[in-house]
Parts: structure tokens; sequence; C-alpha cells
């Protein structure tokens, strides 16, 4: 793939003399796209630039947990970076249908800065656990504040999976969600999962007050941003960015704070906490209870593709292992769901 | 629990995974054998999981009378080794004789049939919620304590997550 890549790059730049891939190879892990770390060595007019690349590409399609769309997540990647101040990595090539990489793929700025938490929630960093947290609840709120007008002028965001949605409206955009994650629990469920079905059968009986939609991040949790020195460097992964309700966002980030341990909205105490802090910043409210809901509808939206995985690997349609592994998380996550749902005690069941 | 996949299925699954994306990629014959090893290992598993609690069952009958009719054909008189052969059986006569159980693939059956079963029944009762029917909420909480207890189940009881998510990042 370095040879390809550097055909690639080469084509992209046509000025450049030479294009040289170094140090290449494969990051582990990942459950969506293929990504693969390099530097690119440019020479061009007599002198020579060095890019800290990440290069992410579709994997082979019975292979992929997390359908999404490479040039989608290109564009976003570029406007967010244009039209606002969220640090994202400079979006610098795409090859859309795969003619160069074989696949559709993206060639993006390698940022500066690490995704590991655990040395910043360890003791005695609570003050840059503190600074970092509010620039992430800060960035979210800046997200969720910028208009659509400028972040999806042409409209392609407002239905990022092609499943149908109608985001005309909140109204249409929840109702429209709500059904698609129940037509599609049928279409997918490989077993009976009361658990799942009671999340989607749930929320048309609990929906919040509308909020006006937003552009979403769609995955904005712990292990999507870069930090160094207190500071932010980079909210990373835009594949399920999407037009939704901003309050998604809000709940999958509690979510997977919970689940992770890395108690992201806790840690910030400006303007009375994450919510009062978001909400005076966003101009948009939330609720705990808000929070609930968009806990349930967000883990339902995301369980979707991976049941679908698990589904497919069943049923010989994916040879990937890692569809047999999401029945894991799956399983592992049903706790979480019931607790937000309110189940009420074992000890209750007759 | 899952009754798609089964266990057996998991294994046969984890199986395939090591033939397909393991065993390619070893370096060495020790390698490859000792991966050999563990998928026929997997394999003897998966065969012995949907029969094992019923042939035991089955075959503690089984062992019960054979030992009982033993001990009643020893012969009277027959010193230390016939008395202990009495004892044998009048032991295995006392232990209380397990109920025949269903096969697994009837287990099985029966309990996906009651899993959909109740997951439709909680599709209509949010329904019923929705249109305002007071008794809906108490019986959504009576289905709910049900499941947090097979939930609570699937997790303590089967689901290894040491080590967390792996492979995530």
């Amino acid at each position: 793939m370095e040879a390809q890549l550097e055909r690639f790059i080469q084509q992209q730049r046509p000025d450049a003399q030479s294009v040289r891939i170094e140090d290449f190879r494969a990051l582990a892990g990942g459950y969506s796209q293929e990504t693969y770390r390099c530097d690119c060595v440019i020479e061009s007019g007599g002198s020579e630039e060095r890019l800290p690349l990440i290069v992410r590409r579709d994997p082979p399609p019975e292979a992929d947990i997390l359908p999404t769309n490479r040039r989608l997540e290109f564009q976003i990647i570029r406007r967010v970076r244009e039209r606002t101040a969220i640090p994202v990595p400079q979006a610098y090539f795409l090859d859309e249908r795969g003619a160069a990489l074989d696949r559709p793929a993206m060639v993006i700025e390698r940022l500066r800065g690490s995704a590991d938490l655990s040395p910043l929630f360890a003791p005695g960093r609570e003050e840059e656990a503190e600074a970092v947290a509010t620039e992430f609840c800060e960035r979210l709120a800046e997200l969720h504040a910028t208009s659509l007008d400028a972040l999806d002028p042409d409209g392609e965001m407002r239905d990022a999976r092609g499943v149908g949605l109608d985001s005309s409206s909140w109204e249409t955009y929840m109702t429209s969600s709500i059904d698609y994650f129940r037509e599609n629990y049928h279409r997918i469920a490989f077993d009976p999962l009361p658990v799942f079905y009671d999340m989607y059968a749930s929320l048309p009986n609990r929906l919040p007050e509308p909020v006006p939609l937003a552009l979403c991040h769609g995955d904005y949790q712990p292990s999507n941003f870069l930090y160094e020195e207190g500071r932010i460097t980079g909210v990373i992964d835009w594949e399920n960015a999407h037009v939704g309700d901003p309050r998604e966002d809000v709940g999958w980030l509690y979510q997977l704070s919970a689940i992770t341990g890395f108690d992201l909205p806790g840690a910030v105490k400006a303007g009375g906490g994450f919510l009062q802090h978001y909400s005076k910043l966003s101009g948009i409210p939330v609720t705990m209870e808000d929070v609930g809901f968009f806990q349930v509808f967000s883990s339902a939206s995301l369980a979707s593709p991976i049941l679908d995985a698990v589904r497919r690997g069943l049923d010989g349609e994916s040879d990937n292992f890692l569809s047999t592994y999401m029945l894991q998380p799956l399983v592992a996550a049903q706790p979480g769901y019931t607790a937000i749902l309110g189940y009420p005690a074992a000890e209750e069941a007759v | 629990m899952f009754t798609n996949p089964s266990s057996a299925r998991v294994l046969e699954l984890i199986r395939e995974g090591l033939e397909r994306d393991v065993l390619p990629e070893l370096q060495t014959d020790a390698a490859r054998v000792t991966v050999q090893m563990m998928q026929q290992m997997l394999l003897s598993v998966e065969r012995r999981l949907p029969v094992e609690q019923q042939w035991m069952a089955d075959e503690c009958g089984r062992m019960a009378r054979l030992l009982r009719e033993t001990g009643e054909d020893a012969p009277a008189g027959g010193g230390e080794d016939a008395d202990a052969l009495r004892s044998i059986g009048e032991r295995a006569a006392d232990a209380p004789a397990f109920p025949e159980l269903p096969s697994f693939a009837a287990i099985t059956e029966r309990y996906r049939e009651l899993s959909a079963a109740l997951t439709e029944a909680l599709g209509r009762l949010h329904a019923l919620d929705g249109e305002g029917w007071e008794e809906a909420p108490a019986l959504i909480r009576k289905l709910r304590a049900y499941l947090q207890l097979r939930i609570d189940r699937d997790v303590q009881g089967l689901f290894a997550m040491e080590g967390g998510l792996l492979g995530r990042g």
C-alpha cells in the first residue's frame, strides 16, 4: 500500500518532484476504518516538506462494522476546520472511489497529542483533567452553536447514513429515527433482543422538548480527542457526523464516560457544571432527563449497525471475526441500558 | 442469553477465525500445531455442549440402576466383597433420580419463542402506555424486572469482559 500511497499523493501534488512514504504502519484496533500512520516527504521547488499523516480507508464491505462515507467525513472535517475554531486535522487528499488505494480512503494530518486518558485521570492531575474536560465541553457547544448553513450547506449530512431519515424538522427527525430503529430491529435481530427492543419502543413515550437540529459529531466520547499539556489538540473520528438533535452528543458523552470510567462531564466545574456550561455557551437547554433520553437514543442509533454486523457474521455474509466479537459489547452494554431505562432490581422478578 | 448464536456456534466461529485469521500468520510449525490442537479441543467442546447435561443425567440413572442390580445379585455369604457390592448398590439406590431433561434443542426452541413473545409484549405495552392505559407502566415494570434478572445472569455468570473491550482505539 505504501507504493500506492506514494503514487496517489504524487497525483494529488503535481508540483512535487518526488513523494516518499516513511515509517508506514497500521494502527491496531478500531472497529470501523482501517487506519494507518506514516510520514510523507515531499520534495518540491528545491525544498523538502514532511507531513505527518493518518490514512483512513474503508474496510472490505463484508468486514465493515459501521459503514460510513469517506467523502462526507473528509468534507465535514474540512468544513469544521474552516468554519469553527474546533481543532481538527487538515484533510489533505480524498480517494473517493478507491481508484488509487483500492477502497475509498482519505489522507489527513496526524495531530500531536495523546488519546490515552489514564494518565490524565490519575491522582494529582485534577486541574489538567478539569481544563481538558472543560475545553471538550466548550468545543461541543461551539459545534452545536455553528449554523447548519455553514457546516452543511448542501444538506448532505441530513441523512448521512442514507437510511431514510427526514430532517426537515425536529419532529420528523425524531419520528423517522425512532421508526428506523424499530423497523431495522425486525430486519437485523438475529435473536430476540428484548432489552434493545424495549429501548426503541420506549422512546416515543419519552420525547423531550424540541430544540433546533445541529451538526452532531456522532461519537463524541473520551477516546475521540487528543490532548497535550491541558489543551485539546484535536477532535477526531468524524465518520458518524450527521444532522440531528445536538443532545445526542451530550447523551452519548455521558454514556461513554460512564462505561469507560473517564468522567469528563463530572470534571467540568465552570459555570456550575457540564450541562450548565454547555447550555450557556450553546444556547441549548439540557436537563438530566434529556441526557437520559439521549443516552438511550444514541445507544439505539449506534447499536443498529453493530447488531447488523453480528447478524452478517452469523449469516455468513461476513467472515470477519470482529463481527463475532461484537457479541461481547452487546451483552456488556445491556446493564447500562437497563439502568438508563430505570429497570427495577432483579429481586422484583416473579 | 442468546439462542443464536448458541455456545457451540460461538466456538465454531472462533475455530473458523483461528483457521482464517491466525494460522496463516503464524511463523513456526510449533505455533501452528498448538493452534490446531486448540481447534480440535474447541470442536470437542462444541460437540459436548448440546448433550452434556442430558447425557450426564441419563447416565446417572443408568449407573444407579446398574449398581443397585449388581448389589441385589451379589451372592449371599460371599464375604467382604459381596457385602461391599450390596452396600454400593444401596447407596446408589438412595440417590434421588433426576427427572428426564428435555433435549437442548427443545429448550432452545422454547426459550427463543418465549423471548420473541416477551419482546413483542414489551412493544405492545409501550404502545398502550402511549395511548394512556394506566396499567401499562406496572406491567412493563414486571417484565423489566425479569429482564434485569436475565441480564444479571448473562453479565455475571456467562460473559467474560476481563481486559475490557479489546481492539478499540
